[in-house]
């Protein structure tokens, strides 16, 4: 006979001195854990709940300008650095951690409508409604958070008088030309008074300009005869125009797909593009009840930043059709401009009450250093929380956002808008000879041409 | 000359033609290569724990801790120790790798001619068990993507799958040193049967502190006995009839608390751990921590004949002698559920533990499954012609023991709902171990009944006698140990059951080594994790698949309907017997006259169904014309009362 009992004794399974850890036996069998999959449920349904109790996404405001901001830029080469410039012509640098002014570039007369950096982030360029193109030299970075009372205006390098009001200004990414959008687009560089070369389709306003960040010398334009048109700097003339039923106030490229951009429109929606390929929209991205203001991608192209005229900011994934987050604030008026950090974890916003603000771009995510313990609890809970995400109660949380009661009104107006025309469309196919009436997708629907 | 000198050097060759084996590091040649002429270990020399978590090596007091090294596969501590398998030589020029060789003589040539792999024996052993190891990670089987049309869903499903089956094979593998001990087993030699073995010579033969787990403790005034174990198996709470409570420590052996309630007691239950239970008193329940204080008197539950505590949900489950079924929630003290089972009091309540369903065996012979949010019973099934008398289920849920006053022991397949196993005998209690084993007992007599051919087909494993006169009134494996706990009429005993818990505990589901630090941290991450009580049901796994399309049922059109009807009027026609009834009652009118109330009866059902929906089709119509009667803007002026 051979008879083995199981024996533990104590010492092998306990620690021997009070200050080692614990020992820890695993078991994996899942015998022995029964109903897993109901606890992995309340799991993901405690981790829903538990992103919707963190979610504070607002960070803090920056206040300063005496005029509503109308436009941003980031400094590609320091993180922590943001331009504005607000209507009555003054231009701040701003320091993201400490949400304060480092410096301000005093020198237009009139309203600043469009900054932009050049790539390796020495120079800045402003333009504005006096006529003007003005470069500044951008103090360094080291040393700028001494002291703010004494000398934190910065001297311009040049200031370029032109015929026209701009509206819009973009730095090439790899080079030393940059664009201006107004009567016309012009090309300019650095060292010249005046422009390289001009660019005219027509007789409107150009309202928006942007480079393509993988092909230097390919931009965008919008212009408000509600027309995008594209421009290669090595020809002549304009590459391809595309018609649309609203007009487009901003454009932004994706950076990880430079083919794709997404324009920001007045019919309360965007539309990714495919520059190749006009006459189709790739993606409408619906959620916005006003017009949107302005765009801009997250740098790891995944996702996108809108403002819009109805006060709040959304945030959207490069092919979803409806935002994942929208954030507002009661003080927050009209968003002028948008700006992904250029590290994707922030996003700020200018708006017409004058101020700037930070806002997290994942409005659950933790702030500082995490240990990883904590890391891995908060993969274990995004991993739970996807599994089971398509469960009706874990979607509801998840998906619930609480709105503004304005908002949420004009939202379902527009919701008995659209079903108003569907259907109101609907009975005019019915009652009309089949075929007359072709079926028009959505993303074909709101383009009127292309032109070549 | 030339060619001579030629000659000699390719014999030279021939007979330099030596290799080294790069296991045994020997010289041979082809010719004396057999299956027994390397001798190798199979496995490293490692420096770990022994299997059974002794060392073989002593430690002397100067040596570092890593000095207890060994061969993984045999043992053996002298690194030069001569090798414990044999096979043939492989040299360094035999394009194989030691992990999976296979020289190519060990190929058998099939009858077409074709090379088939054969393994060396162990390492197929090794796949093998692999695989069983694997297979029971997996969970089920995989999903089936042929019938899916969605590509993309294919090819993220197919990702999911692939890492559900690297998952499993990551956990099959690290189980050899996650779970270092072995499980306990029973083998006899030769004519020897393992059920004439005595609980005296077992305990002769295990280790001193196995031995000391084999006990009976005598208390002849306040039996019988019931008992319950925490589910780490540590603690252990007795209850006797006339109103003793005690916990105890089962690893020192402590009495952490004793009480004497001065009444009836029918059942005590530990609740999530081991600082509260519940006891079934003579008249209602109550809550105890483990100092004997009473906190909660439970007067809804009534007199209670047997407790069950759902641990995943909290929830205290109760069979009163009026056959009523209560559920409470023990976190909020909600009542969840309270239902009339109807079939009269009952002393034999079992939860199952894979789905958290509770089963109840009634008198009548049937036994009843159920969850908190339906009154009428899952499951209702007739398994005895008698009284239920004991019930069990199997951990994985698969597997139900019910015994009954009609002599028989059955096993029922509940996928199936069906008998696989009856046995002879009468069984007063029942329970399922860890690994399978049944324990049935009646009288003073314990059977363990274990499955070995893997055919759920249950055989004699065990025996044992407690004193004569002794009613044993409970058997109860102790979780993670080899131990079976009896409460019987004069006190509680315990018995070796080798083979019967699982060897290794997991320290976050229950840890018979638990600090009180983490049983506080155990508690609130279980009661974040508390499931809600919806979530039983009969197939746990169910929660989060998605529910198969249903057709919705189509009106049988009129036509159809008129059909049916004829049909059933034709029926009712035929079945009217044509029997010669006595003078008087055998008129033409009367037969008229009964054969025109069978149509009639026949055709009621229809009529009263038409009858229906024309009411509620008018009603609607009703509604619609009552709205419409008003323009939009006006309609909110309606009062109220009047549109209804």
């Amino acid at each position: 006979m051979k008879v083995k009992v199981i024996s533990r004794s104590t010492d092998e399974f306990t620690r021997e001195r009070s200050n080692d850890l614990q020992r820890v036996f695993r078991n994996f069998d899942p015998s022995l854990r029964t109903q897993e999959k109901a606890v992995e449920y309340v799991r993901a349904l405690n981790a829903a709940k538990m992103e919707k109790i963190f979610a504070r996404p607002f960070v803090g405001a920056m206040d300063g300008h005496i005029d509503s901001v109308s436009c941003m830029a980031k400094n590609p080469n320091h993180l922590k650095g943001i331009f504005s410039g607000s209507m009555d012509g003054d231009i701040r640098l701003w320091d993201i951690a400490s949400r304060r002014t480092i410096c301000q570039f005093p020198g237009h007369q009139g309203a600043v409508r469009g900054l932009t950096a050049s790539t390796d982030g020495r120079i800045l360029v402003s333009c504005g409604t006096d006529c003007t193109v003005r470069l500044w030299n951008v103090p360094l970075a080291t040393g700028m958070e001494s002291d703010d009372s004494s000398d934190n205006s910065a001297k311009q390098l040049a200031a370029y008088v032109w015929k026209n009001a701009f509206w819009a200004v973009d730095h090439q990414c790899d080079g030393n030309l940059f664009a201006t959008a107004g009567a016309q687009v012009d090309i300019w560089d650095h060292n010249r008074s005046q422009p390289v070369n001009s660019f005219e389709w027509g007789k409107d306003t150009v309202i928006s300009v942007r480079f393509n960040p993988g092909e230097p010398n390919v931009l965008a334009t919008s212009a408000s005869d509600r027309s995008i048109a594209i421009y290669d700097l090595r020809m002549s003339s304009p590459t391809t125009k595309l018609i649309m039923r609203t007009r487009t106030n901003s454009i932004s490229w994706n950076p990880m797909e430079p083919m794709n951009f997404t324009a920001a429109n007045e019919d309360c929606s965007c539309y990714s593009y495919d520059a190749r390929k006009l006459d189709e929209a790739k993606c409408v991205h619906k959620d916005h009840v006003s017009a949107v203001m302005d765009i801009d991608y997250s740098p790891t192209g995944r996702e996108f930043v809108t403002g819009s005229y109805d006060r709040t900011i959304r945030i959207f994934q490069y092919n979803g059709g409806h935002s994942r987050e929208i954030y507002h604030t009661k003080r927050m008026q009209r968003v002028f401009c948008v700006k992904f950090s250029c590290d994707g974890s922030y996003v700020i916003s200018g708006s017409d009450d004058t101020n700037l603000r930070l806002w997290k771009a994942n409005a659950s995510e933790q702030l500082g250093i995490l240990l990883p313990r904590e890391r891995k609890n908060h993969e274990y809970r995004e991993a739970v929380k996807n599994r089971y995400k398509h469960l009706p109660e874990v979607k509801r949380i998840v998906r619930h956002r609480h709105l503004p009661k304005p908002i949420f009104k004009a939202s379902a107006l527009r919701r008995i808008m659209i079903d108003a025309e569907r259907k109101k469309d609907e009975r005019r196919r019915a009652h009309s000879a089949p075929g007359s009436i072709p079926r028009e997708s959505i993303r074909k629907k709101r383009i009127i041409k292309e032109i070549e | 000359m030339e060619q001579q000198e030629a000659m000699g050097e390719t014999e030279k060759r021939e007979r330099e033609k030596e290799f080294i084996c790069k296991r045994c590091k020997q010289n041979y040649t082809t010719s004396s290569n057999n299956p027994t002429s390397c001798r190798f270990h199979p496995s490293f020399f490692v420096c770990r724990r022994h299997d059974d978590q002794k060392r073989y090596y002593e430690l002397r007091p100067e040596d570092p801790p890593y000095a207890a090294k060994f061969y993984d596969c045999c043992g053996a501590e002298d690194p030069k120790a001569s090798g414990c398998s044999t096979s043939f030589h492989v040299s360094y020029d035999d394009d194989l790798n030691l992990q999976n060789f296979e020289p190519v003589k060990m190929g058998v040539k099939k009858e077409d001619g074709s090379l088939c792999k054969i393994m060396p024996p162990e390492e197929q052993e090794i796949l093998d068990e692999m695989d069983i190891k694997v297979k029971k990670y997996l969970r089920g089987e995989s999903a089936n993507f042929e019938a899916l049309r969605d590509k993309k869903l294919k090819g993220q499903l197919a990702v999911k799958e692939e890492l559900y089956g690297k998952s499993a094979k990551a956990a099959a593998k690290v189980e050899k040193w996650l779970m270092p001990s072995e499980g306990g087993y029973l083998e006899v030699e030769g004519i020897e049967k393992t059920w004439r073995i005595k609980q005296e010579a077992i305990v002769r033969e295990v280790d001193i502190s196995s031995s000391k787990k084999q006990y009976d403790i005598v208390l002849p005034d306040l039996g019988p006995y019931t008992l319950d174990f925490t589910s780490s198996g540590r603690y252990m709470a007795v209850a006797g009839l006339k109103g003793h409570l005690a916990i105890i420590d089962m690893m020192n052996m402590g009495l952490i608390k004793e009480l004497q309630v001065r009444e009836t007691v029918r059942d005590v239950v530990f609740l999530h751990n081991e600082l509260f239970f519940a006891a079934a008193q003579k008249k209602y329940t109550y809550i105890y921590n483990r100092d004997g204080t009473e906190l909660h008197c439970l007067k809804e539950h009534g007199a209670v004949s047997k407790l069950q505590f759902l641990k995943n949900h909290f929830l205290l489950a109760s069979i009163n002698k009026f056959g009523q079924l209560h559920y409470q929630d023990v976190t909020t003290g909600l009542m969840v559920g309270n239902f009339r089972t109807g079939l009269g009091g009952s002393d034999v309540m079992h939860v199952n533990p894979f789905n958290s369903v509770v089963a109840l065996g009634h008198s009548n012979g049937s036994v009843t499954m159920w969850k908190p949010t339906s009154a009428a019973p899952l499951v209702k099934m007739l398994t005895h012609h008698g009284p239920v008398s004991a019930l069990s289920f199997h951990s994985n849920g698969h597997l139900m023991a019910t015994a009954g006053s009609d002599r028989k022991i059955k096993i029922w397949d509940l996928r199936k709902y069906e008998v696989l196993q009856t046995l002879p005998g009468h069984a007063k209690t029942l329970d399922f171990s860890q690994k399978g084993l049944l324990a049935t007992s009646t009288g003073s007599f314990v059977q363990i009944l274990g499955d070995f051919s893997g055919s759920q087909n249950y055989s004699r494993y065990m025996t044992h006698s407690i004193a004569k006169g002794y009613q044993i009134r409970k058997v109860l494996f102790r979780p993670y140990e080899d131990v079976l706990g009896l409460g019987h009429s004069m006190g509680w005993s315990s018995i070796l059951i080798p083979g019967s818990g699982e060897p290794n505990f997991d320290s976050w589901v229950a840890n018979p080594f638990e600090t009180p630090k983490q049983r506080r941290e155990k508690e609130v991450r279980s009661l974040l994790d508390k499931l809600p009580p919806e979530t039983i049901m009969l197939d746990p796994k169910k929660i989060g698949n998605l529910r198969p399309p249903t057709r919705r049922k189509e009106k049988p059109s009129k036509e159809e309907r008129e059909a049916e009807m004829e049909a059933a009027v034709a029926d009712a026609k035929n079945s009217v017997s044509t029997k010669r009834k006595t003078k008087g009652r055998n008129k033409p009118s009367r037969r008229a006259k009964k054969m025109q109330e069978v149509v009639e009866r026949a055709k009621r059902p229809f009529l009263e169904q038409q009858k229906q929906e024309e009411e509620l089709s008018k009603n609607k119509k009703q509604k619609i014309s009552e709205q419409s009667e008003l323009p939009k803007s006006l309609q909110r002026f309606v009062s109220k009362k009047a549109a209804s």
